[in-house]
């Protein structure tokens, strides 16, 4: 070892000494012949101190097979060796503070230097304990946020399928309850066919009684059923445009309009959007049955249905010329099973407007009422309009 | 690392605040530097919060850099510190490190070469934390906002199946009125097959009023309203034992009900329980020549009581021993076993809505046995803390 | 008149005239269908049939719900007139509703019945009804 030899290599590596990362330069018989500043601070052994010296002589494990194996492989030629910090912590330990030790990846290549053929190993530390702590905070972070959002899936899943059941439980009621309903109403129709001819009129006024009952209640239940599908989310309708529902509506309509000789005016010219065929039918074609049906005595009713676009939003409405609500009732009519009515003159029941509040709720929309008892009632239905053209069931509607 | 990233440095020696611009100017990013040299300034900078990170010297003039580390801490939870040392001790790193600081650099030039990779990590750190705590709470008030929704709909169902059960009464009744009017009046003027017409509509009424019987007593069961009272098993089930001998005086059933079975609960709901599992068990040991009735307690642990209601009448298969306790699920038809189909229904929701657990074990024409359990509550506090914590 | 029955559903009103038909003791029977027609009935009464003291009912059967003037307000209407609060009131209806209960108790009712489910009962009840008001209990006046 010359003193040639050092000063060139200390020279050759002068500018080694400002980099970030350890520099050590090895000779065959591994030699120290350069040791960074970097090297000093991190390892606490001064240059003075190390070079000249066997790395063993510090650094006993290096003489293990896993180091001395890849050392010499370099200093044979071969390929660069490299421990990076997932199986090889450090190749010469350091520390951070009394406990931590840097997690580096080292690099040894074989380097040659002058013409000299030998072989040198230079050794390129570089410090990757920040970058190992932040990738392992991150991967638990991460593996947290997977198990959190598995977690809420299952959540999600368990209350889905509460609510699932809970939706059978009501669709089980409406649809159980007819069996005995059919029974009932097929033996009363049985009964007056066949024998409405033997009974007297008392008789015949008791029978018609029993088949009018029946028929309330099979109504109930239709309504109930619809109620349930709705709130089911079932009622995934198609997608129509709205030009055609009206069309639709007035088919429909025109036999109830011929027997309570009423007028329904439906809008002239359609707004161009598309909606949800089964959910617009329940609401426009409830309110309208409505008003059709709480007429005045004498008063042939009258529906105008309007509608007209705003900002966003189709708004609607439905008004009559009928019997009115009374203000005390606006909230509670659209519950389920509100009648204010007898049902001597007027036969509908009481479930058709909780089926339009249900309706508009899905729809992401809100519904408003205007009466004055006496004269007349407007329902009034704000209904947001998706993707510039479309009505439809709100999405966050769980 | 974002680019400009603006340090607040508190650092009252020249030198040392010369040596921090130079480590961050030879890093890739840029940052710039906002420098307060005294508390004044620093507690003027803390006001207008115009900074990204700070970084502190741990001995400022004037006062401690851990009560810079603190008052960060306690403004901007989101802004990490860095301490720079000039000591290098151990101690003080970890009293830096304790207080919230999110590293510590020592004064030498190696060291300090650290700096804009602390700080790209002191950064990237915060980051990932306030994404986490925001990842944390979305879903957290997804999971409310899906109980609120299940809350709301199961509220909805009920009055939906107390309405529907309700306002089906009154048809029904009229439906059985008038035929019982066309029966007395007009018997004469209808013959045989229209008086069994007759018959038969009735009996469908009366099989429709005891399930809407039934889904009263089940929406009951569903309601929300669960007061909290020491409840006596034992004596409710001597009672609706009386009740069901004098019902049906001729019928000679062995009876075996234990001892002081004492819970807490909601005292209606039990009861409607227990008398459902008896008067099944009383129903379905109709064909036995030596019917067997026991209510007893299978097992007690520090947190529950298992009870059981044992008969040996026509038991049941027990691949059904899920579905019996599903609404208007019957195993057996209408002329074998007058029923509605609800009433484990309802048993089950009663003890579900107890936190507890029911479950059973039959053998066909054998007998069949029902298990419950009810949770042991030490008082009314843990029952009420317990039924609010999660949906019902 | 023995009973003023007040009452908008009309198969209701057939079976309660049917079940009081089929009791021992027949009566006479005012049907009203809706509020402010017994409202008028018991109020407008001219002073002829005042003094004959013939026009008012022994017993008055009121519904709640009704269209119009409701239940409550017919109720509290007749308690508040002097010259009809003290002609019993009974409450018949088809609400169990607490709310209701406190409300007509509060206004003056002298009973409050739910209409049972089961015909039946409803008879039985009707009758119970007639028997108490009409032949147990003493009323204010001689009749």
């Amino acid at each position: 070892m010359t003193e040639d030899k050092l000063k060139n290599v200390s020279h050759y590596f002068s500018m080694l000494d400002y980099i970030h990362g350890g520099v050590c330069l090895l000779q065959k018989d591994y030699t120290v012949l350069f040791w960074n500043e970097c090297l000093e601070d991190w390892t606490g052994i001064s240059k003075g101190d190390i070079i000249g010296q066997e790395i063993d002589q510090f650094y006993p494990h290096l003489k293990e097979p896993k180091y001395r194996e890849r050392f010499s492989t370099v200093f044979e030629g071969g390929p660069p060796a490299v421990f990076s910090s997932q199986f090889h912590k450090y190749v010469f330990p350091c520390f951070l503070s009394r406990k931590r030790l840097r997690i580096q990846h080292t690099t040894v290549e074989g380097i040659r230097l002058d013409d000299d053929n030998e072989i040198y190993a230079f050794i390129a530390c570089q410090d990757v304990t920040d970058l190992t702590e932040r990738i392992h905070a991150y991967r638990t972070m991460r593996d947290q946020a997977v198990e959190e959002v598995k977690e809420r899936e299952r959540a999600q899943q368990a209350l889905q399928e509460a609510m699932k059941e809970l939706e059978s439980f009501s669709y089980s009621i409406s649809h159980d309850l007819r069996a005995p309903l059919r029974a009932i109403q097929g033996f009363s129709e049985i009964l007056a066919k066949e024998y409405s001819t033997s009974l007297d009129e008392v008789g015949q006024h008791f029978l018609n009684n029993v088949v009018e009952a029946g028929t309330q209640m099979n109504q109930l239940i239709d309504d109930l059923l619809a109620y349930c599908r709705i709130s089911d989310g079932q009622e995934q309708g198609y997608i129509i445009p709205l030009q055609q529902l009206f069309e639709k509506i007035h088919r429909q309509i025109s036999n109830q309009l011929h027997e309570q000789q009423g007028i329904l005016e439906l809008p002239g010219i359609t707004p161009d959007i598309y909606v949800n065929e089964s959910l617009l039918m329940q609401i426009i074609m409830n309110l309208i049955t409505n008003g059709l049906l709480y007429h005045r005595k004498n008063i042939p009713p009258i529906v105008k249905v309007s509608c007209e676009i705003k900002n966003d939003f189709l708004l609607l409405r439905v008004n009559d010329n009928g019997i009115g609500i009374s203000k005390e009732y606006h909230e509670k009519i659209f519950e389920v099973f509100q009648r204010l009515h007898a049902n001597e003159e007027i036969q509908g029941t009481g479930i058709g407007l909780a089926n339009v509040k249900k309706a508009t709720t899905l729809l992401g929309g809100v519904l408003s009422l205007e009466s004055t008892v006496g004269e007349g009632s407007e329902f009034f239905i704000q209904l947001p309009i998706q993707n510039k053209n479309k009505i439809d069931i709100m999405k966050n509607y769980v | 690392m974002s680019n400009n990233t603006r340090v607040l440095l508190i650092e009252d020696n020249k030198f040392d605040r010369e040596l921090v611009k130079y480590a961050l100017q030879s890093s890739d990013a840029t940052f710039q530097v906002i420098d307060a040299c005294s508390a004044r300034e620093f507690e003027a900078h803390l006001e207008n919060s115009q900074f990204d990170v700070v970084l502190t010297d741990f001995n400022i003039l004037g006062f401690g850099g851990l009560v810079v580390v603190n008052s960060v801490r306690k403004k901007f939870p989101d802004i990490p510190v860095i301490v720079i040392t000039g000591t290098g001790s151990e101690q003080i790193a970890v009293e830096s490190l304790k207080s919230g600081a999110n590293d510590y650099i020592v004064k030498t030039p190696q060291h300090i070469r650290r700096l804009p990779y602390a700080i790209a990590a002191a950064l990237e750190k915060m980051r990932l934390d306030q994404e986490a705590r925001k990842s944390e709470q979305e879903i957290r008030e997804l999971n409310e906002k899906l109980q609120e929704k299940v809350s709301e709909r199961t509220a909805e169902l009920e009055a939906f199946t107390s309405s529907v059960s309700h306002d089906l009464r009154a048809p029904l009744r009229r439906i059985y009125g008038f035929c019982y009017a066309l029966k007395e009046e007009c018997d004469d003027q209808l013959n045989e097959p229209g008086r069994d017409f007759l018959s038969r509509i009735i009996k469908s009424v009366d099989h429709m009023r005891l399930l809407i019987d039934g889904l009263i007593d089940l929406s009951k069961a569903m309601d929300k309203e669960m007061i909290y009272v020491s409840v006596d098993l034992s004596y409710i089930a001597h009672e609706i034992m009386n009740e069901l001998k004098n019902d049906d005086p001729d019928r000679q059933v062995e009876i075996t009900i234990v001892k002081d079975a004492k819970t807490h609960g909601e005292h209606k709901l039990l009861r409607v329980a227990l008398t459902n599992l008896l008067q099944n068990a009383w129903k379905y040991t109709r064909p036995n020549n030596k019917p067997h009735i026991e209510f007893g307690i299978l097992e007690t642990t520090k947190d529950w009581v298992s009870y059981f209601v044992r008969d040996n009448g026509i038991g049941f298969d027990m691949q059904h021993k899920d579905e019996i306790f599903e609404v208007f699920k019957r195993l057996h038809t209408e002329d074998e076993f007058p029923g509605d189909g609800i009433g484990l229904a309802t048993v089950k929701q009663i003890i579900t809505r107890h936190r507890g657990k029911i479950w059973t074990n039959a053998i066909k024409d054998e007998g069949a046995t029902f298990y419950f359990r009810l949770p042991t509550y030490h008082n009314a506090k843990d029952f009420h803390a317990s039924n609010n914590s999660t949906d019902r | 008149m023995d009973i003023l029955l007040v009452e908008d559903q009309r198969m209701d009103i057939e079976l309660m005239l049917y079940a009081l038909k089929k009791s021992r003791s027949p009566c006479n029977i005012v049907v009203m269908q809706n509020g402010q027609d017994a409202l008028n009935y018991l109020l407008d009464d001219n002073s002829e049939n005042q003094h004959a003291g013939h026009s008012w009912p022994n017993l008055i059967l009121l519904d709640l719900k009704m269209p119009g003037i409701d239940g409550h307000q017919v109720l509290a209407k007749i308690k508040q007139t002097k010259h009809l609060k003290q002609i019993p009131v009974v409450i018949l209806t088809s609400s169990s509703e607490l709310k209701d209960r406190i409300r007509c108790y509060d206004s003056g009712a002298n009973s409050y019945m739910v209409k049972p489910s089961s015909y039946h009962e409803f008879k039985m009840l009707i009758d119970k009804i007639r028997e108490y008001w009409l032949e147990l209990n003493t009323a204010a006046e001689d009749s």
